[in-house]
Protein backbone atom coordinates (compact mmCIF):
# COMPACT_ATOMS: atom_id res chain seq x y z
CA UNK A 1 0.00 0.00 0.00
CA UNK A 2 3.20 2.66 1.14
CA UNK A 3 4.53 1.51 -2.20
CA UNK A 4 1.81 2.41 -4.11
CA UNK A 5 1.16 5.82 -2.14
CA UNK A 6 4.44 6.84 -3.12
CA UNK A 7 4.29 5.31 -6.68
CA UNK A 8 1.04 7.29 -7.49
CA UNK A 9 2.57 10.45 -5.51
CA UNK A 10 5.57 10.43 -7.97
CA UNK A 11 3.18 9.71 -10.80
CA UNK A 12 1.50 12.95 -9.81
CA UNK A 13 4.42 14.85 -9.60
CA UNK A 14 5.80 13.60 -13.43
CA UNK A 15 2.65 14.38 -15.04
CA UNK A 16 1.45 17.44 -12.87
CA UNK A 17 4.42 19.18 -12.11
CA UNK A 18 2.60 22.66 -11.96
CA UNK A 19 -0.89 23.52 -10.88
CA UNK A 20 -3.78 23.91 -13.55
CA UNK A 21 -3.78 28.01 -12.88
CA UNK A 22 -0.24 28.18 -13.32
CA UNK A 23 -0.99 28.02 -17.09
CA UNK A 24 0.27 31.44 -18.85
CA UNK A 25 -2.13 33.42 -20.86
CA UNK A 26 -1.77 35.47 -23.79
CA UNK A 27 -3.92 37.85 -23.97
CA UNK A 28 -5.49 40.94 -25.61
CA UNK A 29 -8.12 43.87 -25.25
CA UNK A 30 -11.60 42.67 -25.16
CA UNK A 31 -12.48 44.80 -28.12
CA UNK A 32 -9.97 43.28 -30.36
CA UNK A 33 -11.51 40.63 -33.23
CA UNK A 34 -8.90 38.42 -33.09
CA UNK A 35 -10.09 34.83 -31.58
CA UNK A 36 -6.93 32.84 -31.29
CA UNK A 37 -3.30 32.74 -32.40
CA UNK A 38 -0.77 30.17 -33.25
CA UNK A 39 2.38 29.44 -31.21
CA UNK A 40 4.17 30.64 -34.06
CA UNK A 41 2.28 33.69 -34.64
CA UNK A 42 2.37 34.29 -30.63
CA UNK A 43 6.13 34.05 -31.49
CA UNK A 44 6.61 36.42 -34.45
CA UNK A 45 4.16 38.62 -32.62
CA UNK A 46 6.64 38.95 -29.32
CA UNK A 47 9.55 38.27 -30.71
CA UNK A 48 9.60 41.55 -32.97
CA UNK A 49 9.20 39.54 -36.48
CA UNK A 50 5.56 40.88 -36.76
CA UNK A 51 4.00 44.20 -36.35
CA UNK A 52 0.67 43.58 -37.23
CA UNK A 53 -1.97 40.97 -36.03
CA UNK A 54 -2.97 37.80 -38.72
CA UNK A 55 -5.94 40.43 -39.46
CA UNK A 56 -3.42 43.19 -40.19
CA UNK A 57 -4.59 45.33 -37.90
CA UNK A 58 -1.27 47.00 -36.25
CA UNK A 59 -0.10 45.31 -32.63
CA UNK A 60 1.10 46.71 -29.31
CA UNK A 61 3.15 44.27 -27.39
CA UNK A 62 3.63 44.98 -23.34
CA UNK A 63 6.25 42.77 -22.22
CA UNK A 64 4.93 41.99 -18.65
CA UNK A 65 7.83 42.56 -16.46
CA UNK A 66 5.36 42.48 -12.68
CA UNK A 67 7.25 39.19 -11.89
CA UNK A 68 10.57 37.78 -13.12
CA UNK A 69 9.18 34.13 -12.53
CA UNK A 70 6.56 34.10 -15.03
CA UNK A 71 7.85 36.34 -17.09
CA UNK A 72 11.46 33.50 -17.54
CA UNK A 73 8.42 30.83 -17.78
CA UNK A 74 6.69 32.72 -20.76
CA UNK A 75 9.95 33.00 -22.82
CA UNK A 76 11.09 29.66 -21.98
CA UNK A 77 7.89 28.40 -23.17
CA UNK A 78 7.49 30.61 -26.08
CA UNK A 79 11.58 30.52 -27.78
CA UNK A 80 12.97 27.89 -24.76
CA UNK A 81 15.36 30.77 -24.09
CA UNK A 82 16.32 32.31 -20.88
CA UNK A 83 15.86 35.76 -19.93
CA UNK A 84 19.31 36.97 -20.82
CA UNK A 85 19.46 35.58 -23.87
CA UNK A 86 15.87 37.34 -24.95
CA UNK A 87 17.64 40.39 -23.62
CA UNK A 88 20.64 39.55 -25.69
CA UNK A 89 18.81 39.18 -28.61
CA UNK A 90 16.66 42.30 -28.23
CA UNK A 91 19.88 44.43 -28.17
CA UNK A 92 20.51 43.34 -31.46
CA UNK A 93 17.28 43.72 -32.58
CA UNK A 94 16.82 47.29 -31.08
CA UNK A 95 20.56 48.82 -32.07
CA UNK A 96 20.42 47.86 -35.09
CA UNK A 97 17.26 49.67 -35.14
CA UNK A 98 14.73 46.97 -37.00
CA UNK A 99 12.68 47.08 -34.38
CA UNK A 100 11.60 48.80 -31.19
CA UNK A 101 11.61 46.42 -28.05
CA UNK A 102 8.27 46.19 -26.22
CA UNK A 103 7.84 48.17 -23.87
CA UNK A 104 8.02 46.16 -20.05
CA UNK A 105 5.08 47.45 -17.26
CA UNK A 106 6.32 46.24 -13.89
CA UNK A 107 2.92 47.05 -12.26
CA UNK A 108 0.19 44.59 -12.60
CA UNK A 109 -2.45 47.20 -12.64
CA UNK A 110 -0.93 49.56 -15.18
CA UNK A 111 -0.92 46.67 -17.19
CA UNK A 112 -4.08 46.26 -17.00
CA UNK A 113 -5.13 50.05 -17.54
CA UNK A 114 -2.57 49.85 -20.87
CA UNK A 115 -4.43 46.91 -22.18
CA UNK A 116 -7.82 48.49 -21.21
CA UNK A 117 -7.08 52.01 -23.14
CA UNK A 118 -5.13 50.35 -26.29
CA UNK A 119 -7.00 48.36 -28.82
CA UNK A 120 -3.77 47.01 -30.47
CA UNK A 121 -2.47 45.90 -27.19
CA UNK A 122 -1.10 42.24 -26.50
CA UNK A 123 0.47 40.73 -23.15
CA UNK A 124 0.77 37.54 -21.35
CA UNK A 125 -0.68 37.09 -17.61
CA UNK A 126 -1.34 34.80 -15.62
CA UNK A 127 -4.53 32.99 -14.86
CA UNK A 128 -5.21 35.01 -11.60
CA UNK A 129 -4.53 37.97 -13.53
CA UNK A 130 -7.08 37.50 -16.28
CA UNK A 131 -9.97 40.19 -16.05
CA UNK A 132 -13.03 40.50 -18.25
CA UNK A 133 -11.46 43.19 -20.42
CA UNK A 134 -9.24 40.91 -21.55
CA UNK A 135 -9.91 38.07 -24.10
CA UNK A 136 -7.43 35.09 -24.07
CA UNK A 137 -5.97 34.19 -27.38
CA UNK A 138 -3.63 31.56 -26.50
CA UNK A 139 -3.16 29.60 -23.71
CA UNK A 140 0.57 27.60 -23.18
CA UNK A 141 -0.05 24.07 -21.09
CA UNK A 142 1.41 24.44 -17.89
CA UNK B 1 37.92 61.44 -21.83
CA UNK B 2 36.02 64.40 -22.51
CA UNK B 3 34.22 62.12 -25.36
CA UNK B 4 32.42 60.50 -22.32
CA UNK B 5 31.55 63.68 -20.97
CA UNK B 6 29.91 65.24 -23.98
CA UNK B 7 28.38 62.15 -24.24
CA UNK B 8 26.61 62.00 -20.75
CA UNK B 9 25.33 65.40 -21.47
CA UNK B 10 24.27 64.42 -24.60
CA UNK B 11 22.18 61.73 -22.63
CA UNK B 12 20.83 63.92 -20.08
CA UNK B 13 19.34 66.28 -22.96
CA UNK B 14 18.17 62.75 -24.64
CA UNK B 15 16.36 61.70 -21.56
CA UNK B 16 14.77 64.61 -21.00
CA UNK B 17 13.67 65.01 -24.43
CA UNK B 18 12.20 61.71 -24.19
CA UNK B 19 10.17 62.07 -20.44
CA UNK B 20 8.54 64.87 -22.53
CA UNK B 21 7.09 63.45 -25.93
CA UNK B 22 5.11 60.45 -25.82
CA UNK B 23 6.06 57.52 -28.81
CA UNK B 24 9.64 59.13 -28.04
CA UNK B 25 11.99 56.31 -26.71
CA UNK B 26 15.09 56.55 -25.19
CA UNK B 27 17.85 53.50 -25.00
CA UNK B 28 21.39 53.05 -25.07
CA UNK B 29 24.41 50.71 -24.96
CA UNK B 30 27.54 50.39 -23.83
CA UNK B 31 31.01 48.59 -22.90
CA UNK B 32 33.69 49.48 -20.17
CA UNK B 33 36.89 47.29 -22.02
CA UNK B 34 40.27 46.57 -21.00
CA UNK B 35 43.30 45.24 -23.44
CA UNK B 36 46.08 43.88 -23.03
CA UNK B 37 48.34 43.75 -25.98
CA UNK B 38 51.85 41.74 -25.64
CA UNK B 39 53.62 42.98 -28.91
CA UNK B 40 55.94 46.54 -28.45
CA UNK B 41 55.16 46.56 -32.63
CA UNK B 42 51.35 46.39 -33.31
CA UNK B 43 48.78 48.62 -32.18
CA UNK B 44 45.38 47.00 -31.84
CA UNK B 45 41.97 48.77 -32.92
CA UNK B 46 38.57 47.04 -33.58
CA UNK B 47 38.63 49.01 -36.71
CA UNK B 48 40.33 51.44 -38.64
CA UNK B 49 38.07 54.48 -37.53
CA UNK B 50 40.07 53.67 -33.99
CA UNK B 51 42.77 54.82 -32.41
CA UNK B 52 45.14 51.77 -31.86
CA UNK B 53 46.09 50.74 -28.44
CA UNK B 54 49.49 49.77 -27.96
CA UNK B 55 51.79 47.64 -25.76
CA UNK B 56 50.25 47.10 -22.34
CA UNK B 57 46.99 47.19 -20.69
CA UNK B 58 44.53 50.50 -22.33
CA UNK B 59 40.68 50.78 -21.71
CA UNK B 60 40.33 52.74 -24.33
CA UNK B 61 39.86 50.06 -27.38
CA UNK B 62 36.88 48.86 -26.46
CA UNK B 63 35.32 51.24 -24.15
CA UNK B 64 32.33 52.98 -25.56
CA UNK B 65 28.79 54.18 -25.29
CA UNK B 66 25.87 54.38 -27.48
CA UNK B 67 22.43 56.29 -26.93
CA UNK B 68 19.38 55.97 -29.47
CA UNK B 69 16.21 57.81 -29.91
CA UNK B 70 13.69 56.27 -31.65
CA UNK B 71 11.12 58.23 -32.47
CA UNK B 72 7.49 56.98 -33.44
CA UNK B 73 5.89 59.80 -36.00
CA UNK B 74 2.69 58.23 -37.16
CA UNK B 75 1.75 54.85 -37.65
CA UNK B 76 3.63 54.19 -40.26
CA UNK B 77 6.91 56.82 -40.20
CA UNK B 78 9.50 56.86 -37.36
CA UNK B 79 12.77 58.52 -36.77
CA UNK B 80 15.94 56.51 -35.14
CA UNK B 81 19.14 58.20 -34.15
CA UNK B 82 22.10 56.80 -32.93
CA UNK B 83 25.11 58.18 -31.10
CA UNK B 84 28.44 56.21 -30.61
CA UNK B 85 31.16 57.60 -28.81
CA UNK B 86 34.79 56.18 -28.98
CA UNK B 87 38.12 56.63 -29.10
CA UNK B 88 37.61 57.60 -32.66
CA UNK B 89 40.49 58.87 -34.73
CA UNK B 90 38.41 61.94 -36.12
CA UNK B 91 36.99 64.29 -33.17
CA UNK B 92 34.23 66.12 -35.03
CA UNK B 93 31.34 65.80 -32.65
CA UNK B 94 29.11 64.73 -36.12
CA UNK B 95 31.55 61.79 -36.25
CA UNK B 96 29.92 60.20 -33.68
CA UNK B 97 26.19 60.31 -35.01
CA UNK B 98 26.02 56.82 -36.07
CA UNK B 99 22.58 56.77 -37.85
CA UNK B 100 20.32 59.38 -38.59
CA UNK B 101 17.24 58.33 -40.52
CA UNK B 102 13.71 58.88 -41.54
CA UNK B 103 11.65 55.67 -42.31
CA UNK B 104 8.53 54.30 -43.89
CA UNK B 105 6.80 51.36 -43.32
CA UNK B 106 3.69 51.33 -45.16
CA UNK B 107 2.67 47.50 -43.51
CA UNK B 108 4.42 44.71 -42.67
CA UNK B 109 6.52 44.27 -45.98
CA UNK B 110 8.21 46.97 -46.75
CA UNK B 111 10.45 48.96 -45.45
CA UNK B 112 12.21 52.36 -46.77
CA UNK B 113 15.00 54.51 -45.02
CA UNK B 114 16.47 57.83 -45.93
CA UNK B 115 19.07 59.06 -43.93
CA UNK B 116 22.50 58.59 -42.29
CA UNK B 117 22.31 54.46 -41.92
CA UNK B 118 24.37 51.17 -41.12
CA UNK B 119 25.06 49.04 -44.26
CA UNK B 120 23.74 46.31 -43.28
CA UNK B 121 26.52 43.92 -45.41
CA UNK B 122 28.19 41.20 -42.91
CA UNK B 123 26.07 39.65 -40.13
CA UNK B 124 27.18 41.90 -37.15
CA UNK B 125 27.62 45.44 -39.37
CA UNK B 126 24.24 47.07 -38.04
CA UNK B 127 25.49 46.18 -34.69
CA UNK B 128 28.98 45.56 -34.24
CA UNK B 129 29.67 47.86 -31.21
CA UNK B 130 26.62 46.34 -28.99
CA UNK B 131 28.84 44.02 -27.65
CA UNK B 132 25.86 42.83 -25.40
CA UNK B 133 24.33 41.35 -28.11
CA UNK B 134 27.18 38.90 -29.52
CA UNK B 135 29.25 36.56 -26.98
CA UNK B 136 32.19 38.19 -28.51
CA UNK B 137 34.22 40.64 -26.74
CA UNK B 138 34.08 42.26 -30.85
CA UNK B 139 33.28 41.41 -34.09
CA UNK B 140 35.96 39.44 -35.48
CA UNK B 141 38.79 41.79 -36.74
CA UNK B 142 40.29 39.68 -39.81
CA UNK B 143 36.63 39.96 -41.01
CA UNK B 144 35.07 42.72 -39.56
CA UNK B 145 37.74 45.60 -39.21
CA UNK B 146 37.84 46.89 -42.62
CA UNK B 147 33.99 46.18 -43.54
CA UNK B 148 33.12 47.96 -40.15
CA UNK B 149 35.46 51.26 -40.86
CA UNK B 150 33.37 51.87 -43.95
CA UNK B 151 29.96 50.37 -43.47
CA UNK B 152 27.76 53.46 -42.20
CA UNK B 153 26.88 56.23 -45.26
CA UNK B 154 24.79 58.70 -46.30
CA UNK B 155 21.43 57.35 -48.36
CA UNK B 156 18.68 55.64 -48.59
CA UNK B 157 17.59 51.96 -48.91
CA UNK B 158 14.81 49.65 -49.52
CA UNK B 159 13.78 46.32 -47.12
CA UNK B 160 11.76 43.69 -48.10
CA UNK B 161 10.43 40.64 -45.99
CA UNK B 162 7.85 38.20 -46.14
CA UNK B 163 7.09 34.89 -44.52
CA UNK B 164 7.85 31.84 -46.48
CA UNK B 165 6.17 28.97 -43.95
CA UNK B 166 7.38 29.32 -41.34
CA UNK B 167 10.77 31.02 -42.73
CA UNK B 168 11.52 34.71 -43.43
CA UNK B 169 12.79 36.04 -45.66
CA UNK B 170 14.22 39.49 -46.01
CA UNK B 171 16.04 41.25 -49.01
CA UNK B 172 17.43 44.92 -48.75
CA UNK B 173 18.77 46.92 -51.39
CA UNK B 174 21.37 50.16 -50.33
CA UNK B 175 22.86 53.10 -52.47
CA UNK B 176 24.53 56.13 -51.01
CA UNK B 177 27.62 57.38 -50.25
CA UNK B 178 30.18 57.97 -47.33
CA UNK B 179 33.38 59.71 -46.29
CA UNK B 180 35.41 58.78 -43.88
CA UNK B 181 39.14 58.91 -41.71
CA UNK B 182 41.00 56.65 -41.02
CA UNK B 183 44.09 55.14 -39.18
CA UNK B 184 46.09 53.09 -41.57
CA UNK B 185 48.94 50.71 -40.72
CA UNK B 186 51.63 53.53 -41.08
CA UNK B 187 49.48 56.75 -41.70
CA UNK B 188 45.77 58.49 -41.13
CA UNK B 189 44.58 57.72 -44.64
CA UNK B 190 41.00 59.65 -45.46
CA UNK B 191 38.68 57.59 -47.84
CA UNK B 192 35.34 58.78 -50.18
CA UNK B 193 32.81 56.06 -51.44
CA UNK B 194 31.08 57.16 -54.17
CA UNK B 195 27.91 55.30 -56.11
CA UNK B 196 27.90 52.72 -53.30
CA UNK B 197 25.43 49.53 -54.06
CA UNK B 198 24.55 47.41 -51.55
CA UNK B 199 22.37 44.10 -51.72
CA UNK B 200 21.47 41.75 -48.76
CA UNK B 201 19.42 38.58 -48.67
CA UNK B 202 18.76 36.64 -45.69
CA UNK B 203 16.75 33.27 -45.08
CA UNK B 204 15.89 32.48 -40.92
CA UNK B 205 13.98 30.04 -39.16
CA UNK B 206 13.74 29.82 -35.27
CA UNK B 207 17.28 28.62 -34.52
CA UNK B 208 19.26 29.72 -37.88
CA UNK B 209 20.29 32.22 -40.45
CA UNK B 210 21.69 32.09 -43.66
CA UNK B 211 22.52 35.30 -45.29
CA UNK B 212 24.32 36.35 -48.95
CA UNK B 213 25.54 39.68 -49.10
CA UNK B 214 27.29 41.88 -52.19
CA UNK B 215 28.17 45.13 -52.53
CA UNK B 216 30.30 47.82 -54.78
CA UNK B 217 31.64 51.40 -54.68
CA UNK B 218 33.44 53.90 -56.12
CA UNK B 219 36.53 54.46 -53.82
CA UNK B 220 38.89 57.49 -53.03
CA UNK B 221 41.49 58.29 -50.98
CA UNK B 222 44.60 60.39 -49.79
CA UNK B 223 47.01 60.41 -47.69
CA UNK B 224 50.50 62.03 -47.50
CA UNK B 225 52.67 59.29 -48.30
CA UNK B 226 50.82 58.34 -51.38
CA UNK B 227 50.62 61.61 -52.56
CA UNK B 228 54.50 62.24 -52.09
CA UNK B 229 55.15 59.26 -53.91
CA UNK B 230 52.14 59.98 -56.86
CA UNK B 231 54.05 63.67 -57.08
CA UNK B 232 57.93 61.97 -57.84
CA UNK B 233 56.70 58.85 -59.88
CA UNK B 234 54.88 62.04 -62.14
CA UNK B 235 57.59 64.00 -61.97
CA UNK B 236 60.18 61.36 -63.14
CA UNK B 237 61.13 62.17 -67.29
CA UNK B 238 59.56 59.79 -69.42
CA UNK B 239 63.08 58.82 -70.96
CA UNK B 240 64.47 57.56 -67.79
CA UNK B 241 61.72 55.37 -66.54
CA UNK B 242 58.63 55.04 -69.03
CA UNK B 243 56.24 52.87 -66.83
CA UNK B 244 56.56 55.77 -64.17
CA UNK B 245 53.23 57.10 -65.34
CA UNK B 246 51.59 54.15 -65.47
CA UNK B 247 52.62 52.88 -62.05
CA UNK B 248 51.47 56.24 -60.79
CA UNK B 249 47.77 55.57 -62.35
CA UNK B 250 47.73 52.35 -60.73
CA UNK B 251 48.65 54.12 -57.15
CA UNK B 252 46.29 56.47 -57.32
CA UNK B 253 43.29 56.32 -55.50
CA UNK B 254 40.61 57.92 -57.53
CA UNK B 255 36.87 56.69 -58.46
CA UNK B 256 38.57 52.79 -57.86
CA UNK B 257 35.91 50.00 -58.11
CA UNK B 258 36.09 47.81 -54.75
CA UNK B 259 33.69 44.87 -54.86
CA UNK B 260 32.47 43.11 -51.75
CA UNK B 261 30.68 39.81 -50.84
CA UNK B 262 30.09 37.73 -48.24
CA UNK B 263 28.38 34.93 -47.00
CA UNK B 264 27.12 34.09 -43.58
CA UNK B 265 25.87 31.14 -41.16
CA UNK B 266 24.35 31.22 -38.06
CA UNK B 267 22.68 28.71 -35.40
CA UNK B 268 21.44 28.64 -32.09
CA UNK B 269 19.39 26.62 -30.59
CA UNK B 270 19.67 27.93 -26.84
CA UNK B 271 22.74 25.73 -25.83
CA UNK B 272 24.79 25.77 -28.90
CA UNK B 273 25.87 28.65 -30.81
CA UNK B 274 27.60 27.71 -34.31
CA UNK B 275 28.48 31.32 -36.69
CA UNK B 276 30.38 31.26 -39.61
CA UNK B 277 31.09 34.16 -42.24
CA UNK B 278 33.38 34.16 -45.61
CA UNK B 279 34.02 37.00 -47.61
CA UNK B 280 35.66 38.05 -50.60
CA UNK B 281 36.90 41.90 -51.54
CA UNK B 282 37.80 42.64 -54.76
CA UNK B 283 39.61 46.13 -55.56
CA UNK B 284 40.96 47.57 -58.61
CA UNK B 285 43.31 49.75 -56.50
CA UNK B 286 47.02 48.52 -56.37
CA UNK B 287 46.94 49.74 -52.48
CA UNK B 288 43.97 47.29 -51.32
CA UNK B 289 44.76 44.20 -53.11
CA UNK B 290 42.19 41.52 -53.06
CA UNK B 291 41.48 39.51 -50.42
CA UNK B 292 39.59 36.66 -48.56
CA UNK B 293 38.93 36.21 -44.99
CA UNK B 294 36.35 33.99 -42.63
CA UNK B 295 36.19 32.67 -39.39
CA UNK B 296 34.21 29.81 -37.30
CA UNK B 297 32.74 30.31 -33.89
CA UNK B 298 31.44 27.86 -32.04
CA UNK B 299 29.88 28.39 -28.27
CA UNK B 300 28.00 26.55 -25.80
CA UNK B 301 25.76 27.95 -23.31
CA UNK B 302 25.67 26.25 -19.38
CA UNK B 303 23.27 28.58 -17.94
CA UNK B 304 24.70 32.30 -17.76
CA UNK B 305 27.60 30.76 -18.69
CA UNK B 306 28.69 30.65 -22.61
CA UNK B 307 32.14 29.74 -23.40
CA UNK B 308 33.31 29.91 -27.52
CA UNK B 309 35.97 29.08 -29.46
CA UNK B 310 36.90 31.40 -32.51
CA UNK B 311 39.34 30.52 -35.69
CA UNK B 312 39.90 33.34 -38.06
CA UNK B 313 41.70 33.72 -40.89
CA UNK B 314 42.42 36.63 -43.67
CA UNK B 315 44.84 36.34 -46.52
CA UNK B 316 45.16 38.14 -49.85
CA UNK B 317 44.34 36.17 -53.01
CA UNK B 318 47.41 36.76 -55.02
CA UNK B 319 51.17 37.89 -54.40
CA UNK B 320 51.65 41.61 -54.45
CA UNK B 321 52.79 42.58 -57.99
CA UNK B 322 56.79 43.08 -58.36
CA UNK B 323 57.71 46.20 -60.25
CA UNK B 324 60.67 45.65 -62.55
CA UNK B 325 63.56 47.95 -62.20
CA UNK B 326 63.98 50.89 -64.59
CA UNK B 327 65.75 49.54 -67.60
CA UNK B 328 68.16 52.77 -68.01
CA UNK B 329 69.66 51.72 -65.09
CA UNK B 330 72.83 50.62 -65.77
CA UNK B 331 73.46 53.98 -68.20
CA UNK B 332 72.63 56.49 -65.10
CA UNK B 333 75.25 58.04 -63.16
CA UNK B 334 75.70 57.15 -60.13
CA UNK B 335 72.94 59.93 -58.39
CA UNK B 336 70.11 59.73 -60.76
CA UNK B 337 70.59 55.81 -60.29
CA UNK B 338 69.96 55.90 -56.61
CA UNK B 339 67.25 58.43 -56.57
CA UNK B 340 65.25 56.10 -59.50
CA UNK B 341 66.33 52.98 -57.27
CA UNK B 342 64.55 54.55 -53.88
CA UNK B 343 61.33 55.77 -55.59
CA UNK B 344 61.64 51.92 -57.00
CA UNK B 345 61.62 50.75 -53.10
CA UNK B 346 59.39 53.38 -52.40
CA UNK B 347 56.49 51.96 -55.09
CA UNK B 348 57.28 48.50 -54.33
CA UNK B 349 57.15 49.20 -51.03
CA UNK B 350 53.69 51.11 -51.29
CA UNK B 351 52.31 47.76 -52.68
CA UNK B 352 53.69 45.99 -49.36
CA UNK B 353 52.30 47.92 -46.41
CA UNK B 354 48.71 46.80 -46.94
CA UNK B 355 49.02 43.23 -47.23
CA UNK B 356 46.74 41.21 -45.18
CA UNK B 357 48.04 37.65 -43.96
CA UNK B 358 46.88 36.64 -40.42
CA UNK B 359 44.88 34.06 -38.25
CA UNK B 360 43.95 34.63 -35.03
CA UNK B 361 42.69 31.82 -32.29
CA UNK B 362 40.11 32.89 -29.70
CA UNK B 363 38.75 31.60 -26.29
CA UNK B 364 36.54 33.05 -24.33
CA UNK B 365 33.56 32.94 -21.80
CA UNK B 366 30.62 35.24 -21.21
CA UNK B 367 28.68 35.67 -17.97
CA UNK B 368 25.17 37.09 -17.98
CA UNK B 369 25.62 37.52 -14.02
CA UNK B 370 22.86 40.60 -14.08
CA UNK B 371 19.52 41.38 -16.07
CA UNK B 372 21.29 43.35 -18.92
CA UNK B 373 24.65 43.47 -18.35
CA UNK B 374 27.70 40.55 -19.38
CA UNK B 375 30.93 40.24 -18.68
CA UNK B 376 33.32 38.88 -20.83
CA UNK B 377 36.70 37.27 -20.90
CA UNK B 378 38.58 36.64 -24.39
CA UNK B 379 42.25 35.72 -25.09
CA UNK B 380 43.30 35.87 -28.89
CA UNK B 381 46.28 34.47 -30.53
CA UNK B 382 47.15 36.24 -33.94
CA UNK B 383 49.93 34.99 -36.28
CA UNK B 384 50.63 37.60 -38.59
CA UNK B 385 52.86 37.25 -41.68
CA UNK B 386 56.06 39.65 -41.69
CA UNK B 387 54.43 41.15 -45.00
CA UNK B 388 50.90 41.42 -43.87
CA UNK B 389 50.55 43.30 -40.67
CA UNK B 390 48.19 45.73 -42.13
CA UNK B 391 45.01 45.30 -39.87
CA UNK B 392 47.78 46.62 -36.94
CA UNK B 393 49.53 50.13 -36.74
CA UNK B 394 52.74 49.36 -37.20
CA UNK B 395 55.27 50.93 -35.05
CA UNK B 396 57.70 50.02 -37.26
CA UNK B 397 58.26 49.34 -40.54
CA UNK B 398 56.73 45.65 -41.58
CA UNK B 399 59.40 42.70 -41.22
CA UNK B 400 59.43 42.48 -37.63
CA UNK B 401 58.69 39.04 -35.80
CA UNK B 402 54.66 39.24 -35.16
CA UNK B 403 52.74 36.77 -32.94
CA UNK B 404 50.17 38.97 -30.72
CA UNK B 405 48.37 37.96 -27.52
CA UNK B 406 45.37 40.11 -26.35
CA UNK B 407 43.57 39.83 -23.45
CA UNK B 408 40.36 41.77 -22.87
CA UNK B 409 38.34 41.76 -20.12
CA UNK B 410 34.57 43.86 -20.84
CA UNK B 411 31.43 44.57 -19.51
CA UNK B 412 28.47 45.05 -21.79
CA UNK B 413 25.33 46.50 -20.96
CA UNK B 414 21.86 48.32 -22.10
CA UNK B 415 19.55 50.25 -20.79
Amino acid sequence: MKILIISLIAWLLVFFPARADDALYVVVNAKNGIENLSHHEVVDIFMGRDRAFPDGNKVTVFDNSSDTETRALFYRQLVNRSLAQVSSYWARLQFSARVTQPREVDQRQALLELMNSTPSGITFVKSTELDPALKVVYKFDP
Amino acid sequence: MHKFVAAGLIGLMFAGWAHAETGVRFSGFGSLGAIYNDSDNLGFHRDYTMDAVGQGWSTAGDTLLGLQLNAEISGSFDAVAQMVFKDRVSNGLSDNLEWLFLRYRPNNNWAFRAGRLGLDLYMLTEYRDVGYAYSWVRPIPEFYNLISSISRYEGADITYRRDIGELNFEAKLAFGETDVKLEGPEQDVLLTLDNILALTLSLSGDDWLVRAAMAQADTSGTNADTNMLLDALRAVPVALWPQAGTLAQEIAFEEMLSRYYALGFQFDDGQWIVQSELGYTKSDWRLLQPYVSGYVSVGRRFDDLTLYAVYAQVENTREAPEIELPASLPYLSEPEKNALLTLHQAAQYSYQASRLAQSTYSLGLRWDFYEDMALKLQWDHSEIDPKGSSLWVRAYPMGHDDRVNLFSVNLSFTF
